[in-house]
C-alpha cells in the first residue's frame, strides 16, 4: 500500500510508477426538478461520455459543507438604501447565518480524473528506448530494487498535448473546467476528517518539484513528493471493519462500503437505477462515492463476451448431462450473453466499463457512525453495501484523487455505457441563485439551502424567474 | 416514457461446476455438480494439512488424525464450506487473505510508517541530540560574536571580561548588576551566555 499521488503539475496528477491522469471538475445539475425525458438526455450525455472517453477514467462524488460563512458578506450589498434599513437588513442576515451555520448542509461536488497516455516520440529510435525503459523499470519494481524516476520535461509536454485533447473530448459531452490546485489541496485534505468538519485550507500551497538537468541535458523534474503526500497525511487506526482516523481537524470514524451487484433489471428514472444519485441525497449528512472505471475498447469487449457464449453453451450442455439436467439460470444466461453480444455489435459499437463502486461514510464518534450507516444501508436496499474486512484502507486511499484508477478490484463489475449513465451522479438537488438571500431548503434529506438574487437575471442578461424555477421553488 | 436498465453481471460471473469426468461417462453423483473452486480449495487444504505435518509442534497435533481423516475427510470438509461461503461478497480465499493480513500487519499506521497505539509506551534507547536554535523559551549555553543585537526573551545581567568578552547570566543570578533584554556587540566583542 503506497501512497497513490507523487505530484500534480496543473490538473495533471503523477502517480509513483508511470500512471498519469486529468482532473476535471464537473458540474452538476438539479435532477429531481427536470422532466422525464430530460432526465433520459441526461442518461445518454453520461453514456455518451463513457463512449468517447476512450480511457480509464475515476468519478468522485464528495460533499462540501456549507456553514454560510460567507453568507452575510455576499448578501449585504443586495439592500438598496433608498428603501430599507442598513441596521434591519443586517440584523435579518445575521438570523439566516446563524440558521445556516446550525444546519452545515452539504453541497456534493463531482471530480473526474481521465487517464493520460502521452503520445509515443515521433522518431522510432527514442520510441523503442522509451519501451525498453518501460521493461526495465517493471523488472527493477518486481525485483523490489525500483527508483523514483524524475518527470522529463518532454514527457510533460506531451502530457500536456494529450490532457489539452482530453478536455476537448470530456467538454463535448459534459460541462467540465480544469480542477484548481486549490481544489486538489481539498480533496486531500478533506480525507482524514471526513464527517467531521471542514479541512482548513493553505492558500499557497503549490506541489513543488526540483529542476534537475539529465545526463541528455535535458531538463527534468524531481517531484518533492512530501508536498503532497503531507496533506493526507494522519495516523489511520485500522479496526476490523472501520478506521479512526486522527485529522489535524478531529477524529473522525469512518467505514468503507463497495457496492454489491447492481439490479438486473432497473426502470430509468427510479431510485434503483439512479444509485449514485437518489439514496445519497435522501440522506442528511454527506456520504462520498469513488468509481474507479477500466474502459474496455468495443473489441476487446466482443472478444472477451464471445469467450462467454462458448463458456455459457459448454455450462448449458454439461448440465444437460448432469442428474438433473440444465438450470433455468443456465439457459438464461446463454440468451444473456447473445444479448450483450448483439448490443456490443450494434451499429455504435460501444464499449463496456469494469467499474468498482465504493462509498465513504464518516462521523465524529463510533456511535454515530454505526446510525449513520443503518440509515444508509435503508436507502440502498436490496442493493448490498459490503463493508469488506481489511480493506478499509485501501478504500481510503481509493478515495484521494490518483492518476491509477484505485487499487480495490475485488467488487469490479462489468456495466454497459447504459448503466454507468443510469447511475447518475451529476445529479444533485441544488436550485436557485448561486448567491443571495436566503429563502430556505429543499425538501428531503440532502436539505440543500436555496438562495434568490433579485440581481442576477441583470447581471447574467436572461429573463428573470421562469417556470422552471417556479417549479423548483414549489419542493421547497 | 420510462426506459429499462439491464445488467449484465451473471455473464462475466459464471459458476463453474464439473457434472461428469471428461471422456467418460462417469456422471459425478453429486446434485448440481462440484464447483471448480471447490476443487482448488480442496488441494490447498490438502497440501496445507502435509506441510503442516512437518511443523514441529502442530505436527504432533495433525499426525495424530488418522491419513484418511487428514487427508480426506478435512481437505473435503474445508473445500464444501469455503465454496459455499462468500463472506463479504467475495471468494472465501480473499477473505482469509485479507483477515490473515489485518491480523499481522500494524494496525496504526500514518502513511504507511507504523505508529505507535494510543497510549502504548514507546521504548527509547538512543541518545537524543539537541541543539537549541535561539527561539525556544528558556535561556540556552552559546557563544555569540560581535557585530550583533541580541533580544532575550527575559533579563540577563552582562559582566565584562577580559579581551573584549563579556558573560551574560540572567538577571536572577546576578543581583547587584543593571538587567536588560537587549545587547549590542560590536566588531570583535564575544558575548557568551551562561544560564
Amino acid at each position: 500500500m503506497r501512497f497513490p499521488l507523487r505530484y500534480a503539475y496543473g490538473n495533471v496528477l503523477f502517480g509513483p510508477g508511470e500512471e498519469r491522469a486529468a482532473l476535471y471538475r464537473l458540474e452538476t445539475v438539479s435532477y429531481p426538478f427536470l422532466p422525464e425525458r430530460e432526465k433520459e438526455l441526461w442518461l445518454q450525455r453520461l453514456a455518451r461520455f463513457a463512449f468517447a472517453v476512450e480511457a480509464d477514467f475515476s468519478l468522485w462524488r464528495v460533499n462540501r459543507t456549507y456553514a454560510g460563512e460567507s453568507y452575510l458578506a455576499q448578501a449585504e450589498g443586495l439592500l438598496d438604501e433608498r428603501y430599507g434599513a442598513r441596521a434591519g437588513w443586517t440584523t435579518f442576515l445575521e438570523g439566516h447565518e446563524e440558521h445556516l451555520a446550525e444546519r452545515r448542509a452539504h453541497l456534493p461536488e463531482l471530480y473526474l480524473a481521465v487517464s493520460l497516455k502521452a503520445a509515443p516520440p515521433a522518431k522510432l529510435g527514442a520510441s523503442v528506448m522509451q519501451g525498453v525503459d518501460r521493461a526495465r523499470r517493471r523488472l527493477e519494481g518486481l525485483l523490489g530494487v525500483a527508483a523514483r524516476e524524475p518527470i522529463a520535461r518532454a514527457e510533460l509536454e506531451r502530457l500536456l498535448v494529450a490532457e489539452e485533447r482530453t478536455m476537448q473530448r470530456v467538454s463535448q459531452t459534459l460541462a467540465v473546467r480544469r480542477a484548481s490546485i486549490e481544489e486538489l489541496q481539498w480533496l486531500l485534505r478533506r480525507g482524514p476528517c471526513r464527517g467531521v468538519s471542514e479541512p482548513a485550507l493553505d492558500a499557497n500551497w503549490r506541489p513543488n518539484a526540483l529542476v534537475v538537468e539529465g545526463e541528455d541535458g535535458e531538463s527534468h523534474y524531481e517531484p518533492l513528493e512530501t508536498d503532497v503526500a503531507r496533506l493526507a497525511n494522519a495516523p489511520v487506526l485500522e479496526e476490523d471493519r472501520g478506521l479512526v482516523v486522527d485529522a489535524e481537524e478531529g477524529r473522525s470514524h469512518q467505514a468503507l462500503f463497495c457496492l454489491g451487484a447492481l439490479p438486473e433489471v432497473a426502470t430509468f428514472p427510479g431510485g434503483r437505477a439512479e444509485l449514485l444519485f437518489a439514496p445519497l441525497e435522501a440522506l442528511d449528512f454527506p456520504v462520498d462515492v469513488a468509481l474507479h472505471a477500466k474502459w474496455i475498447a468495443n473489441r476487446t469487449a466482443v472478444t472477451q463476451v464471445r469467450r462467454k457464449i462458448t463458456e455459457a453453451d459448454n455450462i448449458y450442455a454439461d448440465q444437460e448431462e448432469g442428474h438433473h439436467g440444465a438450470t433455468w439460470q443456465a439457459e438464461e444466461n446463454r440468451v444473456l450473453a447473445r444479448e450483450l453480444d448483439l448490443n456490443l455489435q450494434g451499429e455504435a459499437r460501444p464499449p463496456l466499463i469494469k467499474a468498482t463502486i465504493s462509498l465513504a461514510l464518516g462521523a465524529p464518534s463510533a456511535e454515530e457512525l454505526e446510525e449513520r450507516i443503518e440509515l444508509l444501508k435503508g436507502q440502498y436496499g436490496t442493493v448490498e453495501l459490503h463493508r469488506p474486512l481489511g480493506l478499509q484502507p485501501r478504500l481510503f486511499l481509493d478515495h484521494l484523487p490518483r492518476p491509477d484508477g484505485g487499487e480495490v478490484e475485488d467488487y469490479a463489475d462489468y456495466l454497459t455505457i447504459e448503466q454507468f449513465g443510469a447511475l447518475m451522479p451529476v445529479g444533485d438537488h441544488r436550485v436557485g441563485a448561486e448567491g443571495g438571500v436566503y429563502l430556505g431548503e429543499t425538501t428531503g434529506g440532502a436539505a440543500t439551502p436555496v438562495f434568490f438574487d433579485v440581481t442576477q437575471a441583470s447581471r447574467e442578461g436572461r429573463p428573470p424567474t421562469g417556470q422552471m424555477d417556479f417549479e423548483e421553488l414549489g419542493a421547497l | 416514457m420510462s426506459l429499462t436498465v439491464r445488467s449484465y453481471r451473471r455473464v462475466f460471473r459464471v459458476d463453474r461446476r464439473i457434472f461428469r469426468i471428461p471422456n467418460t461417462n462417469w456422471v459425478l453423483p453429486v446434485p448440481g455438480g462440484v464447483p471448480l473452486s471447490a476443487l482448488g480449495y480442496f488441494a490447498g487444504a490438502f497440501l496445507a494439512m502435509f506441510f503442516l505435518g512437518r511443523v514441529p509442534l502442530v505436527g504432533a497435533a495433525v499426525g495424530a488424525l488418522s491419513p484418511p481423516l487428514r487427508f480426506v475427510i478435512v481437505p473435503l470438509a474445508v473445500a464444501m464450506l469455503l465454496s459455499r461461503a462468500a463472506p463479504d461478497g467475495r471468494g472465501a480465499h480473499r477473505y482469509v487473505a485479507a483477515w490473515l493480513g489485518l491480523r499481522l500487519r500494524s494496525r496504526r499506521r500514518s502513511l504507511g510508517r507504523v505508529v505507535a497505539l494510543e497510549g502504548e509506551p514507546v521504548a527509547w534507547q538512543a541518545e537524543l541530540p539537541l541543539r537549541g536554535d535561539g527561539s525556544e523559551p528558556d535561556l540556552r549555553r552559546a557563544r555569540i560574536s560581535g557585530p550583533a543585537r541580541l533580544r532575550f526573551a527575559e533579563p540577563i545581567a552582562v559582566r565584562p571580561g577580559r579581551r573584549r568578552r563579556a558573560v551574560a547570566r540572567p538577571a536572577s543570578a546576578e543581583e547587584g548588576r543593571p538587567a536588560t533584554t537587549l545587547v549590542r556587540l560590536a566588531e570583535g566583542e564575544t558575548l557568551e551566555v551562561r544560564p
